[in-house]
């Protein structure tokens, strides 16, 4: 083998590997939603500070926890960890699935006492349609608890953008008037970042990172 | 001959690249993965002309050039290789469907891919042959089998009925790129055997010529 066709083989094997080492992020992930998750858990991102509506027509920040539960002193003193989740309430299919596992989730918060550390916020991406009657009428459904899961819907399309940015959501229409998202659980911690994206089938992994959030963000 | 296939190739590279054209082939994994990634293959490959008709596939220095940096093929099949694999990961899909930096990365691969197929392809010997097109095919239709049996999407831009008609799509061209190659390798060694047996049969006539001279 002469030195130059040892040279040319390096070189294409070199090239080879940094380009698949590229696509893949170090052939740690195969998939953008698997790389999300592992781009959020190494650096964790603020999330910005868009303005939303809520069910019960209040306009606050995204983040911003209105309704605290009244007989808890720890939980207006302290923030709590939110785990965010976005949907349409027109949809029937991966939103009713979310809808169970929210469900759950207040189910096991109550269950474990967890109510002043963590809370569950539910993002409506369908603007035009999801005013807060219709997000009242979706929380009355799924029997939301104010103090612990409260549902509301960006201002603004441009600020719906920054959100479904921030979080890695990507939405598209799936050619029958309706939407298909990749839907997850994301654990935003109470100084506002986003630390953790966990799959839908793994609530009780969301919650354990929720409260994990919680207790290093109190220390 | 050259010149023309450097022109369809070049035609072809700049239809698929019109903005019009890409929006609507990446709209859609099928037609992504199996239209527009496929025919920049071949534009690539049409663009550094034909071989036999010049001096070289990629003109008189490059063509030197690859001669001695890849002499056997396998550098280049290598990077046409490794090319192929990366736009079959979802994420680099996906990437390359949402910023246009990837996109331009992603026709400038293939191109290339394609362009290094062509010469080194020729350069390379049989075994090389089976190793990259063995490999490469199982590899699609692997890949085609998990896009259909996948229990979720996994491209963020595209629908999961979509996925399952890629895997359809990618586990046939691989097949049937297999089964083509396979086909045309039992073609050259029939030539060759009939080859063989005429050089025997000429043989044979000239021993007899130079036992009746004697």
């Amino acid at each position: 083998m002469s030195l130059k066709s040892a040279t040319g083989l390096t070189l294409s094997l070199a090239a080879s590997l940094s380009l698949l080492a590229w696509s893949t992020e170090g052939f740690a992930v195969l998939t953008t939603d698997a790389a999300r998750a592992r781009t959020v858990r190494e650096a964790p991102r603020a999330v910005p500070a868009v303005r939303v509506r809520d069910f019960a027509s209040v306009t606050h920040d995204v983040l911003d926890d209105v309704y605290v539960a009244r007989d808890s002193a720890q939980a207006r003193s302290r923030p709590r960890a939110v785990i965010v989740d976005f949907i349409y309430t027109r949809c029937i299919t991966v939103c009713s699935a979310l809808g169970g596992t929210y469900q759950q989730l207040q189910k096991e918060i109550i269950a474990r006492g967890l109510q002043d550390r963590v809370r569950l916020l539910t993002i409506s991406f369908d603007v035009a349609f999801d005013d807060p009657a219709h997000l009242a009428m979706h929380g009355r459904v799924m029997r939301a608890e104010p103090a612990i899961w409260t549902l509301a819907t960006p201002l603004r399309t441009a600020d719906l953008d920054a959100l479904l940015n921030t979080f890695g959501v990507q939405v598209i229409p799936n050619g029958r008037g309706e939407w298909v998202h990749n839907a997850a659980l994301h654990v935003v911690n109470p100084a506002g970042d986003l630390v953790r994206i966990v799959d839908i089938g793994a609530p009780n992994q969301a919650l354990t990172a929720a409260v994990q959030a919680w207790e290093a963000h109190a220390r | 001959m050259s010149t023309r296939s450097r022109w369809a190739g070049g035609l072809l590279a700049v239809a698929l690249v019109l903005p019009p054209v890409a929006g609507v082939l990446e709209s859609r994994m099928t037609l992504h993965m199996l239209v527009q990634i496929p025919l920049l293959i071949v534009a690539g490959a049409l663009l550094v002309g034909n071989a036999r008709a010049t001096a070289g596939v990629f003109g008189g220095r490059w063509t030197r050039a690859l001669r001695d940096f890849d002499p056997n093929g396998v550098a280049g099949l290598v990077v046409s290789a490794s090319v192929v694999t990366t736009w079959m990961i979802p994420r680099a899909l996906d990437l390359a469907a949402t910023q246009p930096s990837v996109d331009a990365f992603k026709v400038a691969s293939l191109l290339l891919a394609g362009a290094l197929l062509r010469h080194s392809w020729r350069a390379a010997s049989a075994i090389t042959h089976a190793f990259v097109l063995g490999n490469m095919t199982w590899m699609a239709a692997v890949v085609g089998l998990l896009l259909r049996d996948a229990p979720v999407r996994l491209c963020t831009n595209y629908l999961e009925s979509d996925q399952v008609h890629a895997g359809t799509g990618l586990l046939l061209l691989g097949t049937a790129i297999g089964v083509r190659w396979f086909v045309s390798l039992l073609g050259s060694e029939a030539q060759q055997g009939a080859d063989s047996a005429r050089g025997q049969h000429l043989a044979a006539v000239r021993d007899e010529r130079t036992k009746s001279a004697f």
